[in-house]
């Protein structure tokens, strides 16, 4: 790619800044509505995002390692003569060395300075005295150990072989037996380290070294210089924060990614079950992101089933690899040793195991960024140089005026060739009408295909030459170029071609095939129970998928028939199923999230969890996603136009009446005002977010006059006179929060002026308090008093994130998010004394709460996005009688960074945002690569 | 290293040479403190040839510890602020000074080494397991550098944030008081510093 101008960097950087403290699926939002007139610094700010995530691998730790390659002396403690540096590791630099008085060469691992430093640690010279001693035949020995001008070392056998991770890197995936073999004898030399009251700690493919055909774990007891390291004393402080998670965060137990004091062997046990995992799935469980956060939420979920992803993996295998990896210690294996006998036993099985369902993979989001991140592992701390896998690219495509796409009510408006060269669409005609247009993607004009006037649903044949369409309820064919030879075939709905030119479609109710030679359709599958349409044919004619319509949207199934036809057999919830080349149907969901799962064309059968790739594909009705694949592994599809939105208010059983139907735009965050007569809201622009005040009842709407470019994330005070909000208007990069009298009487004031960043502020109904959100991924709750207080507060604070505050009408609660448990839930806590109770509301996921005027329900949305009314008792203590749905649709929006809603006054209807329907066709998107991103972790879920 | 079997004394060369030097990097940093921008340049020299004398010394030997680039700074510091009054504000000034030091010292060690190159065994080393050897580390840091000279045309902080969190050693909250900006902000630099890197080192 070129490299960055000035004048871009300049252009791209706030937009940079905006995206990274966005939620993934708000990027995807954010990103779709940027640069929308220039695709040239769309794409840029794309690549830019990609980058951001990759260069996370880079400069992981700070230069202090590249100090100890300049100071090693010669000769280590008078005797081991130094001949070569071998390589350099986590924290270590090894080196080849001469021991003379042995007459063997030796390998001599010189810890870095940092972790030198905390080497006073009794507890740690004692322990690497007793490995010293441990003789095992699956344990390297420890010849010697030693300092060096402050250095430590440890003198080892010199090993010529190879380690579990450069096999891995090499097989990905390990025989079975194989697998079960190392896994056996690691387990062996665990137990007899436990028993010696030596814990590994980190366990990882790098440590298990494989030399003639058996294993040895490596550095023993060493890595209990990073605990102690990384946990304050001496030099601990000097730690860089990222030291304390180098190398792969993810063989570790939960309780060590906690932090937790002692760790015991059952910590090792855990990691053993992931690279045992690993060894068996080819991808580690949770495979992905570096960022500590993420991985620490990623750590909180249940490896997925192994038995999912790799099906040759015996019964007792599966039970031992669930039980070795139960997140409570407790749960695990007692002993090394009983792990070993299990992966020996065939009829070893673990009660828990039902319980151990890869749920935990189901309502991710994530951006494709992600994706592209997926394969690569996190690098060497001195890794400056960057992996370089094909970026993933995306490109507009949407036609300009003239040619431009046409709204259409259902079926598909394009389609791409199987070789990614061209794509066709329905556009406008000369007459005011619709036809096709054909654009080759080397070709900047599209060009019309006379003939096609009125088509709906192209499709292009295995050669990329015939073009199959609905006109109506028929389909035609014609020839292209040029449009020769159209032909009316059949009626039917959208057609799909074979390899072999026969052409597959719907017909009352089933697949029907119409051969190549013509004569007349016949019935391919049987009916099943609802409407099967939008069939794809799979690679070798190895059968069709299909989706079969039982009502509403989300209903929609994906089903599959074998190569002669026949019974259909159901798969999964979704709709328009497409066979990716690498290994998964990609298909929607009713909401518009672009999944891939993985798909053995075998046996025609999932063969592992599905994991979103990208949110906001338009779905048409009649469960018509709008996007298309070709082999190449391109993908096409148009999203939802984001400013196309609508207020509306909805009642407790989901009846809708528009709030303003005049009034459009990409709202969000709406807020009532405590009388319920007038309401705030946010709106935002291409480069800007502003924020509104409409009168409830009709009447003039204005938009405040504010510094900041961007402000957001309104709410009243208690007195009803002004709003409060996050505002970037300090410059600082980070949010600040204002507050503003609605009636411009004031001008605009840093409403609280101690506290120095901030956003989603809240009042408590009192007027006492202040709380607010401070962070993005990590956030916590803060609040401060006004008048009382010179300094912010932690209300909730924790590692996990905390957002969304809201405080009950009585002042005496709070209501917020945390994802402590592993996903977002609602939580209530007495306020403002936060830390002496903690209750749960939420059961299935939970999102923006918001209490009733009445107190006795706080609202949210749960996992599934329905509105829930949870019935609240507060005497004599808090206590949650009772959850009721009130009401489900997919098309009104939620957010996880604050309410999307607010409620009425009399707490019988709410204002919500509706993304409008039929209202624009929003934007073509042509996305490059990301498949290849998939290959990478073929049958692994990733994220 | 070598000894000479007459001599049982051994002096550091230049610790005569260290009193003077930090009164005078104590008087420049004075100097910012008043608002003497000229000043800082002034100041570069000087805490270069501290911490490179302090990094020679150390690779020399004796001392009982060992310090990295990290620990060099700050014990640099330590000494000045010990031995010639500095004022605790002039941290800020002599941190962002440091890190600009610490790089040189680092990319000088990391040039020399690339020219002493051993000759004929031409070993590529892979990064399997995360070894590198010596020279890729080298080689490496002098393309990062190369690529920071590049990083500097675009934003001259993120070249700083670099120099603070990498070549420092610093903390996020160290580096905020160096470059006089929020620890959220060097954050967000670092993340978009390290982006830009990747797409120069990729190239």
């Amino acid at each position: 790619m070129a490299r960055l101008s000035g004048p871009e960097w300049q252009v791209l950087e706030p937009h940079l800044d905006a995206v990274l403290e966005l939620t993934p699926s708000e990027r995807i939002t954010y990103m779709a509505s940027s640069f929308p007139d220039d695709p040239g610094l769309h794409a840029r700010l794309e690549q830019l995002l990609v980058a951001c995530r990759r260069g996370e691998r880079l400069l992981l730790a700070p230069a202090d390692s590249f100090a100890p390659l300049l100071r090693v002396p010669e000769v280590l403690g008078g005797r081991y003569h130094i001949l070569r540096e071998l390589g350099h590791g986590g924290m270590a630099t090894v080196f080849l060395a001469d021991d003379p008085k042995n007459r063997r060469q030796v390998a001599v691992k010189v810890l870095d300075v940092a972790i030198s430093q905390t080497l006073g640690d009794e507890r740690f010279v004692q322990e690497i005295e007793v490995v010293a001693r441990l003789q095992h035949p699956h344990i390297l020995p420890l010849f010697d150990s030693g300092d060096a001008q402050g250095l430590r070392y440890y003198v080892m056998p010199y090993v010529q072989g190879e380690s579990l991770r450069q096999r891995l890197r090499r097989e990905r995936q390990l025989p079975v037996d194989d697998a079960l073999r190392i896994a056996g004898e690691v387990a062996d030399a665990l137990d007899f380290a436990h028993r010696h009251g030596v814990i590994h700690r980190d366990i990882k493919p790098e440590n298990i070294l494989l030399h003639e055909g058996r294993s040895m774990v490596a550095d023993f007891g060493i890595a209990l210089a990073r605990t102690s390291g990384s946990g304050g004393g001496a030099g601990g402080d000097r730690l860089p924060e990222s030291a304390t998670i180098i190398g792969t965060p993810h063989y570790m137990s939960p309780e060590q990614m906690r932090g937790a004091a002692n760790v015991t062997g059952s910590s090792d046990i855990y990691s053993l079950g992931v690279v045992l995992f690993e060894m068996l799935a080819g991808a580690l469980p949770h495979a992905g992101d570096s960022d500590p956060e993420l991985v620490e939420e990623i750590s909180a979920r249940p490896l997925p089933d192994i038995a999912s992803l790799r099906r040759t993996v015996p019964p007792h295998v599966r039970s031992a690899l669930a039980r070795a990896t139960e997140r409570l210690p407790a749960d695990r294996f007692r002993t090394a040793n009983d792990f070993a006998l299990a992966l020996a036993n065939p009829a070893f099985r673990h009660g828990a195991l039902a319980s151990a369902t890869p749920s935990g993979w189901n309502g991710l989001t994530m951006m494709f960024a992600s994706v592209a991140a997926v394969a690569i592992t996190i690098a060497a701390i001195t890794n400056l140089r960057p992996p370089a896998p094909l970026p993933v690219a995306r490109f507009d495509l949407t036609p300009g005026r003239g040619n431009g796409m046409v709204q259409g009510l259902a079926g598909l408006e394009f389609t791409i060739s199987r070789d990614g060269s061209q794509i066709v669409y329905v556009g406008e005609s000369p007459s005011g009408g619709t036809q096709l247009w054909q654009r080759a993607l080397n070709d900047i004009e599209a060009l019309p295909i006379p003939g096609s006037e009125g088509a709906l649903n192209p499709v292009l044949s295995f050669d990329g030459r015939t073009l199959a369409f609905n006109d109506g309820p028929a389909i035609r064919t014609l020839t292209l170029p040029g449009g020769s030879a159209l032909r009316v075939v059949t009626t039917g709905g959208t057609p799909a071609w074979g390899p072999d030119g026969s052409l597959y479609y719907a017909f009352e109710g089933i697949i029907r095939r119409l051969a190549p030679t013509g004569g007349p359709p016949q019935p391919f599958t049987e009916a099943s129970e609802g409407y099967q349409a939008f069939p794809e044919v799979l690679p070798d004619g190895r059968g069709l998928v299909f989706s079969v319509m039982k009502g509403p949207p989300d209903r929609t199934r994906i089903a599959v028939v074998g190569p002669e036809g026949g019974e259909v057999k159901e798969l999964l919830t979704g709709t328009m199923a497409r066979y990716a080349s690498s290994g998964h149907l990609v298909w929607t969901s009713a909401r518009g999230t672009l999944m891939a799962t993985p798909f053995d064309l075998k046996r025609l059968a999932l063969v592992g969890p599905s994991v979103p790739l990208l949110e906001g594909v338009r779905v048409k009705i009649g469960s018509a996603s709008q996007f298309a694949l070709s082999q190449s592994g391109a993908l096409l599809y148009q999203t939802v136009d984001p400013r196309r939105k609508e207020l509306v208010w909805v009642s407790r059983t989901g009846g809708t009446e528009p709030f303003d139907s005049s009034w459009s735009g990409d709202f969000s965050a709406p807020a009532l005002s405590p009388d319920g007569g007038r309401l705030a809201v946010m709106m935002r622009g291409a480069q800007s977010s502003d924020l509104w005040i409409a009168p409830v009842a009709r009447g003039p709407r204005s938009k405040l006059a504010l510094a900041g470019q961007y402000n957001i994330s309104p709410s009243w005070t208690p007195d009803g006179l002004s709003v409060s909000y996050g505002s970037d208007s300090a410059g600082t990069n980070s949010w600040t929060i204002r507050t503003r009298r609605v009636d411009g009487g004031s001008p605009e004031s840093v409403g609280i002026r101690l506290v120095p960043a901030g956003t989603d502020p809240r009042w408590s109904p009192d007027g006492k308090w202040m709380v607010y959100r401070l962070g993005f991924l990590n956030a916590d709750i803060m609040g401060i008093r006004p008048g009382i207080d010179s300094a912010p507060v932690p209300v909730v604070a924790s590692e996990h994130g905390e957002r969304n505050p809201a405080i009950s009408p009585d002042s005496r609660w709070i209501a917020y998010t945390s994802s402590e448990s592993g996903r977002d839930e609602v939580y209530v806590r007495p306020f403002p004394n936060t830390g002496s109770a903690k209750w749960v509301v939420s059961i299935t996921g939970g999102i923006e709460p918001v209490w009733s005027h009445s107190g006795r329900e706080l609202f949210y949305r749960n996992g599934q996005h329905e509105m829930v009314a949870a019935a609240i008792e507060t005497k004599p203590t808090f206590s949650v009688t009772s959850r009721v749905v009130l009401f489900s649709d997919a098309g009104l929006l939620s957010s996880v960074l604050h309410p999307e809603y607010d409620v009425a006054s009399d707490d019988q209807r709410f204002i919500m945002v509706r993304q409008r329907r039929g209202s624009a066709t929003g934007t073509l998107i042509l996305m490059l690569n990301l498949f290849d991103e998939l290959r990478r972790t073929p049958r692994a879920p990733s994220r | 290293m070598t000894f000479r079997p007459d001599s049982d004394v051994r002096t550091p060369p230049d610790a005569a040479a260290t009193t003077s030097e930090e009164h005078e990097i104590t008087a420049v940093l004075a100097a910012l403190g008043r608002g003497d921008r000229a000043a800082f340049d002034a100041l570069l020299p000087l805490v270069y040839e501290m911490l490179r004398r302090m990094a020679r010394h150390h690779i020399g030997g004796s001392p009982a510890h060992t310090l990295g680039a990290t620990g060099l700074v700050h014990e640099a510091w330590l000494k000045l602020a010990k031995s010639a009054n500095a004022e605790w504000s002039d941290r800020s000034h002599f941190l962002k000074v440091a890190s600009i030091a610490m790089r040189q010292v680092l990319i000088g060690y990391a040039r020399a080494r690339c020219r002493e190159k051993r000759g004929g065994e031409l070993r590529r080393v892979t990064l399997d397991d995360n070894l590198s050897s010596a020279e890729d580390r080298a080689t490496a840091l002098v393309e990062l550098d190369e690529a920071l000279v590049h990083l500097a045309t675009l934003d001259e902080r993120l070249v700083h944030v670099v120099e603070c969190r990498f070549f420092a050693g610093l903390s996020e909250d160290e580096t905020a008081v160096a470059l006089g900006v929020t620890a959220r902000t060097v954050r967000r630099d670092w993340v978009k510093a390290r982006a830009l890197l990747y797409e120069l080192l990729a190239e």
